[in-house]
């Protein structure tokens, strides 16, 4: 079983529009979003739309969150001051062009998707979120301490776990070695972000999860990941921020992929 | 949010692409198959073909499992009727599709301050091949709903659509379960012959302590029985398979 995932689109339609022609030429055989469709660009219904029109199963991330409430927190962790004021416009912004169908989308997500799969009698859980299992804006970088990163798998019984929310995308194989010393491996996979890369690669990234009938928890190299990037018109998605009154700062790094 | 439930399609490729017609009408949120893909008919790669095609998000029911002792009989010729005989059609590709689909699906919605888990399954949570039909005593159900922590409980493999709400509130605190068998697209057994598939509907008001939150229909789609009926006939299987589809038993 081939599975596209992706995610983190924000709003950015000429990546997004590239995506959809990237992945039917992969011949895969589900495709699941883990959210953030809105936020920092300026075709939040637009890529909400696109979504709906082809039924993705689709959980909520955090800016889908806070858009789907009308709230004014997105629930991003903005660090200096300009990033703050940079924020509160892009929310503002967001929140008045939203129209209350695409928000009506947005509220009723769900916020995780279980795949239960089983071979050889045994269990495989995968489990999608957008930050963590835990929290729905927790950032699971890869740089996370292995012990803090098994429990947080162990304690959501997910053997595979893939999410987003950090827009910088790996694949780490983690061993929770039973109490009879055989493996357990884990994998802890980011999917990237579609239309708002952090990795200085401003490419658009997802991913490609294959599962076979020999997918198992005792076989590390069992279960594999593609890492995919895609070039799109980052220029158009950058100029549309620039056009708009959205801080500039969000075309730079769309320039930059940072 | 309104999420499309298919199910039970049994490689009736008239009738799914008949609901598939009905669902662009219809324009769901998400679509959601809980398998038996194959089996009883003579389209199970296409029936595969356009799945994978919309990229529907699927889970195995018993029939898509039985291609793991069958194996195609490509390169063959036969001229014997089998009841092996649909399996056999079923590419090496499609198969290894089949055989790697997920058992179930769980979608975990945190609307409002509790939690509601929608778990999808193909005949129930504690066995595919088990038929979780409408008339089971309510504590069965109530068992099974706490067992496998299930608010919202959707299912095929019976073939018979239905709806009903439990309760396993106690102490005056209402804990409402939706039990959703999604009936069959290629082979209704409830006396009508038309597809058959459920539109939930979700509202933000969703909770477990009101039944009001979550909202089913079942849709009902006419197809082009006559041309599933007579591909049994002409190619296959038993009178018997074509007579059930004309009539819905």
């Amino acid at each position: 079983m081939k599975i596209a995932l992706f995610s983190d689109i924000h709003a950015n339609l000429p990546a997004l529009e590239v995506f959809f022609k990237d992945v039917e030429t992969r011949d895969t055989d589900a495709i699941y979003c883990l959210g953030d469709l809105v936020g920092y660009n300026i075709w939040p219904n637009e890529v909400v739309d696109e979504i709906r029109k082809r039924g993705i199963p689709t959980i909520a991330g955090n800016y889908d969150f806070g858009i789907g409430r009308t709230s004014d927190d997105c629930g991003c962790a903005y660090k200096t001051d300009d990033e703050k004021e940079n924020g509160k416009v892009s929310i503002a912004y967001t929140n008045e062009i939203v129209k209350d169908e695409q928000r009506a989308y947005l509220r009723t997500l769900p916020a995780h998707i279980r795949l239960e799969f089983q071979f050889n009698e045994k269990l495989l859980q995968v489990l999608l979120v957008h930050g963590s299992p835990r929290r729905i804006n927790e950032y699971l970088f890869e740089d996370r301490e292995q012990k803090s990163m098994i429990r947080i798998m162990e304690q959501a019984n997910a053997d595979v776990m893939l999410f987003g929310h950090t827009h910088k995308p790996y694949h780490r194989i983690l061993d929770s070695v039973h109490s009879d010393g055989s493996d357990h491996f884990r994998h802890a996979i980011n999917i990237g972000s579609v239309g708002k890369p952090k990795d200085g690669d401003p490419r658009g990234g997802y991913v490609i999860l294959h599962i076979d009938q020999d997918a198992s928890i005792a076989d590390k190299n069992s279960i594999t990941v593609e890492f995919i990037r895609f070039d799109y018109d980052v220029e158009k998605a950058a100029k549309a921020v620039e056009d708009s009154i959205l801080p500039n700062a969000y075309a730079e790094s769309l320039r930059s992929g940072k | 949010m309104r999420i499309a439930l298919i199910s039970d399609i049994h490689a009736n490729l008239p009738a799914f692409e008949a609901v598939l017609e009905d669902l662009e009408k219809q324009k769901p949120d998400a679509v959601y198959c809980l398998g038996d893909l194959v089996g009883y008919n003579v389209w199970p790669n296409q029936v595969i073909g356009l799945i994978r095609k919309h990229g529907i998000a699927t889970i195995a029911g018993n029939h898509d499992l039985k291609v793991s002792k069958i194996f195609s009989s490509e390169g063959e010729c036969s001229i014997q009727k089998s009841s092996e005989y649909a399996y056999k059609l079923v590419g090496k590709k499609e198969r290894d599709y089949l055989l790697t689909l997920p058992r179930h699906l769980k979608l975990e919605f945190q609307l409002n301050e509790d939690i509601l888990n929608m778990l999808l399954v193909h005949g129930s949570p504690r066995s595919i091949n088990e038929y979780l039909l409408e008339e089971l005593p309510e504590h069965y159900m109530l068992d099974l709903v706490r067992e496998f922590n299930a608010d919202l409980l959707c299912f095929g493999h019976s073939h018979k659509p239905y709806h009903r709400i439990i309760n396993s509130g106690k102490d005056g605190v209402d804990h409402y379960h939706h039990l959703i068998n999604t009936g069959s697209v290629g082979k209704p057994k409830d006396g009508d012959s038309r597809a058959c598939y459920v539109m939930l509907t979700i509202n933000q008001s969703a909770t477990v302590t009101s039944a009001d939150g979550v909202q089913v229909e079942f849709m009902r789609v006419k197809y082009d029985i006559e041309k599933a009926a007579q591909a049994i006939e002409f190619r296959m299987l038993s009178g018997a398979l074509a007579d059930n589809l004309r009539k819905a038993y």
